[in-house]
Parts: C-alpha cells; structure tokens; sequence
C-alpha cells in the first residue's frame, strides 16, 4: 500500500516536471487550497467585519484588493470564499462520484433490462444543460448547504456515470475479470477488487474535470441567489453583490471573478493532462501547447475522445 | 457421438445451440442471429486431450466458453462430471475444477496486480496455502523475481504460464486452453504446449485446446474435433483425422496448413471464404465450398456417418446407413 502511494507521487512529481501545463494548473489549485484554508492566519480581518468608513476603497497596502460596499476587506472575502466555493465544489464532486460509481457499476456490469432504464434516464437528465438541472433541483430541494451540495451532485452525475459505464463495459469481460469469477469469487469480490481499481484511469480524469464544472454551477448558483446566500462571503454570491457597482467599483467583480476563472482552467488543464497520461489511447495529435486552449475551449465537459480515438 | 468403451466422459455436451442477436435493438428483439453454436453434440473424456479445431467464425471459442460455464447456451445440456453446469446445482467446489487459459496474454493477467497477488488470489479460492506459491511459479519454469512483477514487466511467455499457474492453484480436473499460443512468439509456443503436454500426463488433466492451427492440434491432441460455421463436422482419433480425413472441409483444412500438410496426402482447396454465420447455407452448410458438392448436399444436412472406431463424419460421401 505504501509503496502505491509513493509510486503515486512519484508519477506526479515527474509530471510536474515534465508537463508544465499540468505543472501550472496544479500548482494553482495547490496555491488556492492552501490560501482558503489558512485564510484565519494570513488574513487579521474577519470577513463579516462592517467598516462603512473605509467603504469602497481601491486596493491598498491595508487592503490589498481593496473593500467592498459594505467596508469588508475584499482578500480577506475571497479567502474564506474559496472554502465555500471550492469545499462545495468538491464535496458536490465527490458524491456524483459515489453515485457515478455505484449507477455507472451496476448498469455497465449487469447490462440488461438495469442497464436500460438506467441509461435512458440518464439519457434525460443529459438533455438538459446541468446548470439549468442544478438550479431546477437546488430550488425544488430549497436552501441549505447540504442540498446545494446534492443539487450540484445529481446535475454532474450522469457525466460520471456514463464514464464508469463505458470504462466497465470495456473490461467486464476481459479474460482478468472472467478468470476470477471461475476461481468462484462472488460479484461483489469481482468489481470491488478488479473492476473498479482498473477503471480508475479513466474516472480520475473525469472527476478532475467535473470539479471545474461543479465550480461553475456553484458560483453561479450562488450569482444567482439561489445557491450560498450573502453575507456568506462565496466567489459567485460575492459577485451578485458587486452587481450595482460594475461601473465605479469594477475590482468588486473583477477579483471574485478572477479566483473563478483560474480555478476552473486550472482544474481543466490539470483533467486533460492526467487524461492524456493516464489512458494512453487518448494520447493525441494535439501537442501539449494547444491543449491550453483547448482546456479554455471546453469549458469543463466531456473528453477529447471523439478527437483522439481515432487515427 | 457413442462414447467408447472404458472411457469415462467428463464434460458431455448435448445438443447444444447458442445464437446471438446480430442487429441489437432497443426492445432487444432482432430478427437476424449469428448462429456461432448450432447444435454440438460433443464428449471429453477423462484424462484425454481434445482438439477443438476451425477457422476464425467457426464457434469453437463460444464452444469454449460454454464448456467453462461463463456462457449460458440457448438450448441444449452442458453437464460436468454428471452435473448441470446451468442448472445452479453444481456444487461450487466442482465447477472450480474447470479452469481457463486465454488466447491473449496481455489482458489475462490484472494489468494492477503482482503475480504474487494473481496466484494467491487463486490458492485462497482454492483452499489452499498461499505458502504454495513460490513452488508454483517455480513449476513452471519461472523465476521467483517475478513474483513482485506486475504483467506490464513480462513477456507474453511469463505472462501465460503465469495463466497457467494461476490455473494450475485451482487444482483443475478440465483446462480449457483458448488459442494459448497463437499470441506467443514462434520460441515460446512449444514451451508453453509442453507445459500443457506435461500436465496432462503427470497430473491427469484433461485439456481442451482450441486452436486454428491443426499442425498444434495434431502436435497435442488424443482426440480432434473439427468444427465448420457452429457445427462439429468430424470426430475422430487424431492421427487418423490428419492422416485419413473423412470430411472434405478437414481435408480442406489439412491441405491450407503447412505443418498438418506435410503428416498428410490430402490436397484440396476448398471454394471461396467461410460463409456468414447469419446466413447459414442450406443442407449441408459446407456444400458452397465443397468440391465434391453434390445435389443431396444443397437439400438435405448430413448426418453423422460413424467411419469406424469413434470416428465420425458428417458428410454424404459416406453413403450407406446413417449412424444416428
């Protein structure tokens, strides 16, 4: 066990080196982690603390992305911010993982009539766009963190599920997998140690991916007044707030929006990367510099795979 | 198929048919079926080695997987030792007698797991200590550095006997080997049928191989059966099948191989490529390639002629009385 987790950082410390999209990407996410959980350390305000005085105030050596309407210390805002925002993003991820899982497992290994009703309502929740998917569910379930979180999990899941689907679809059959069960091994034994390890190289990819897009929907849930609510101080909520205040104030919206935007490329420059590492059938004719722009384009769904199989 | 006298079958396949949807809908129901196995009646007996031989399309993998239990046949009985394979009443340390070894080494090893880990896996579902695994590997020729290897850092060799042993910590009565060699490197596919050659002769493993190549099923083989489009055409000894074939498609057969070739006299070269599966011809269903075709050939299917001694053939040259 130990020896997996050394050869895991080993492999990342080379992709590091090797690869300085993901290089770039991951250090970013690493940065803002880091920042959002120190934030009570790094930062001497407290994010809820009115100051009509110094309202407003462009950045300044006190306030280094200076105040918002109310006198708060803007750095301080989206520090703790980015616990909000990205602590819900992933817990959101993490539970469209476990149902992705669990549904794209079950439905990819027993095929038939499971695997039918499964795939045709996933089918549906797929035709509407998981923002839409995610607002429609987040004000059905009402407000709450935990249901934020549900929300957002059940509108990224059908992406996971489908993968997990496919992945166990292409190995449930290989001669591996066959020969454990003739050894008498139940279903259970089968998929917890075979399958599901196996298809880990296609799935962490994907999760990498999804989170950027779980960022997305959180941000503008919160945008939105639907999601995280203000005072709280969330990238998207921070920004509904700095709204009436585009014009004269643009840094309100400028640095909220900003954590946004980098957080989200640098998730998906880091899924691609590990993509292209990981399943080296998506190994493609796109170098590694154009894989960028490509990380921009996608907007956080989906693979390269139509591209790359081929050929 | 009469079983000999003082033969004992352990596997005995009757009558069994198994089709597949060609065209899958999505109320599952098709009208065009790939008919891979079309009623094989077919007999292993204890101890012996028996050749499965065909071309690629003939069934004789579907046959494979049927007699290891992993696919449920449309119609027909599968019966182990006496027992129902389908029928859920074989008791669970008897069907584990039955042991496979695939045609491709590459993915019949977990590409995550130590070849210590794949066999101890085997010998804890046998029973059996997992203290036993060095003696194993070392059985079949392998050195103890492999152990800590994963199958990513083995050759195709390693890899399939490290199949075998896994099969082998089984303690299999029936190895069903599916092509075990023709993924192999030319140096490396006599050890590995040696190997299998060994087993059954110390161990009293009765060995099923399926293979394309006749020359390896002569090589191996007691017994050979050849099958055409999901149907066993000839049964037989297996140097009387190589040396005096009775069926034209295996002397078809026998003549396209260079290795089977030169054990025989027969040359003749059958008419054109294995006819689709999903359009079986009528009546005898080599009749469009035959070049002894003859009109009750395109009427009527042949019945199994016995040509003496447990050989059969299934072909109207033979004339005379039918033997079922």
């Amino acid at each position: 066990m130990s020896t997996r987790i050394a050869y895991t950082l080993y492999s990342l410390a080379r992709m590091i080196r090797e690869d300085r999209y993901f290089a770039a990407g991951f250090i970013t996410i690493l940065v803002v982690i880091i920042l959002s959980a120190a934030a009570s350390i790094i930062s001497p305000y407290d994010p809820y603390k009115i100051d009509l005085i110094n309202k407003l105030r462009g950045p300044s050596p006190e306030h280094p992305m200076g105040t918002d309407q109310l006198g708060r210390d803007l750095f301080t805002r989206i520090l703790y911010g980015g616990r909000y925002t990205l602590f819900l993003s992933a817990s959101a991820v993490l539970l469209a993982l476990v149902i992705g899982l669990l549904v794209g497992t079950l439905s990819g290994y027993y095929k038939g009539w499971l695997d039918l009703i499964v795939q045709r309502f996933v089918d549906i929740l797929m035709s509407f766009p998981s923002i839409i998917l995610a607002i429609a569910l987040a004000t059905m379930l009402g407000y709450g963190l935990e249901t934020l979180v549900i929300a957002v999990a059940i509108a990224e899941s059908p992406f996971l599920i489908r993968v997990v689907r496919a992945a166990v679809i292409s190995i449930r059959d290989l001669p591996y997998i066959e020969a454990v069960r003739l050894m008498g091994y139940g279903d259970l034994y089968v998929i917890l140690r075979h399958v599901i390890p196996n298809i880990m190289y296609v799935v962490i990819p994907q999760v990498t991916l999804q989170m950027g897009s779980a960022i997305l929907i959180i941000a503008a849930l919160g945008f939105l007044g639907i999601g995280i609510k203000p005072p709280t101080p969330e990238w998207g909520s921070m920004l509904n707030e700095a709204r009436a205040y585009l014009m004269d104030y643009p840094h309100l919206l400028i640095f909220p929006g900003l954590m946004i935007f980098l957080s989200i490329v640098s998730f998906n420059i880091v899924g691609e990367s590990l993509k292209m590492r990981l399943d080296p059938k998506a190994r493609s004719l796109i170098g590694s510099r154009s894989r960028l722009v490509w990380g921009l384009y996608r907007g956080g769904r989906r693979g390269l795979d139509e591209r790359n199989t081929s050929y | 198929m009469t079983p000999q006298p003082r033969k004992e079958s352990i596997v005995v396949l009757d009558n069994v048919y198994k089709y597949f949807p060609a065209i899958e809908t999505i109320f599952g129901r098709s009208k065009a079926y790939i008919r891979a196995v079309d009623g094989v009646s077919l007999d292993i007996y204890e101890g012996e080695i028996l050749g499965l031989v065909g071309e690629s399309g003939s069934g004789k993998t579907t046959v494979a997987r049927i007699v290891a239990g992993l696919l449920k046949p449309d119609s027909g009985r599968v019966l182990y030792r006496g027992f129902d394979i389908y029928s859920g009443k074989i008791p669970k340390h008897i069907r584990r007698k039955i042991q496979m070894i695939y045609q491709d080494p590459e993915v019949s090893l977990d590409p995550r797991y130590t070849v210590k880990q794949t066999i101890e896996e085997a010998l804890r579902a046998a029973g059996r200590s997992t203290n036993e695994t060095k003696d194993l590997v070392r059985s079949l020729g392998l050195s103890e550095d492999v152990l800590e290897k994963i199958p990513q850092q083995l050759s195709g060799g390693q890899k399939q006997r490290v199949a075998i042993a896994r099969a082998l910590a089984m303690r299999p009565d029936l190895l069903i080997a599916d092509e075990p060699t023709s993924a192999l490197d030319v140096s490396t596919r006599t050890q590995i049928l040696n190997i299998l050659l060994e087993l059954n002769k110390s161990f009293g493993i009765t060995i099923m191989i399926i293979t394309h190549d006749l020359g390896v099923a002569a090589y191996m083989s007691d017994r050979i059966a050849v099958m055409y489009l999901g149907k066993i055409v000839e049964v037989g000894a297996a140097e009387e099948i190589i040396k005096e074939p009775r069926h034209p498609y295996t002397m078809a057969l026998i003549s396209s191989s260079p290795s089977a070739s030169r054990l025989s006299k027969v040359n003749i070269k059958p008419i054109g490529e294995i006819a689709s599966q999903i359009n079986i011809p009528k009546g005898c269903r080599f009749h469009p390639r035959c070049p002894f075709a003859m009109e009750i050939c395109r009427r009527e299917e042949p019945p199994y002629f016995d040509v003496g001694d447990g050989h059969v053939s299934a072909c109207w040259l033979h004339g005379g009385a039918p033997k079922t």
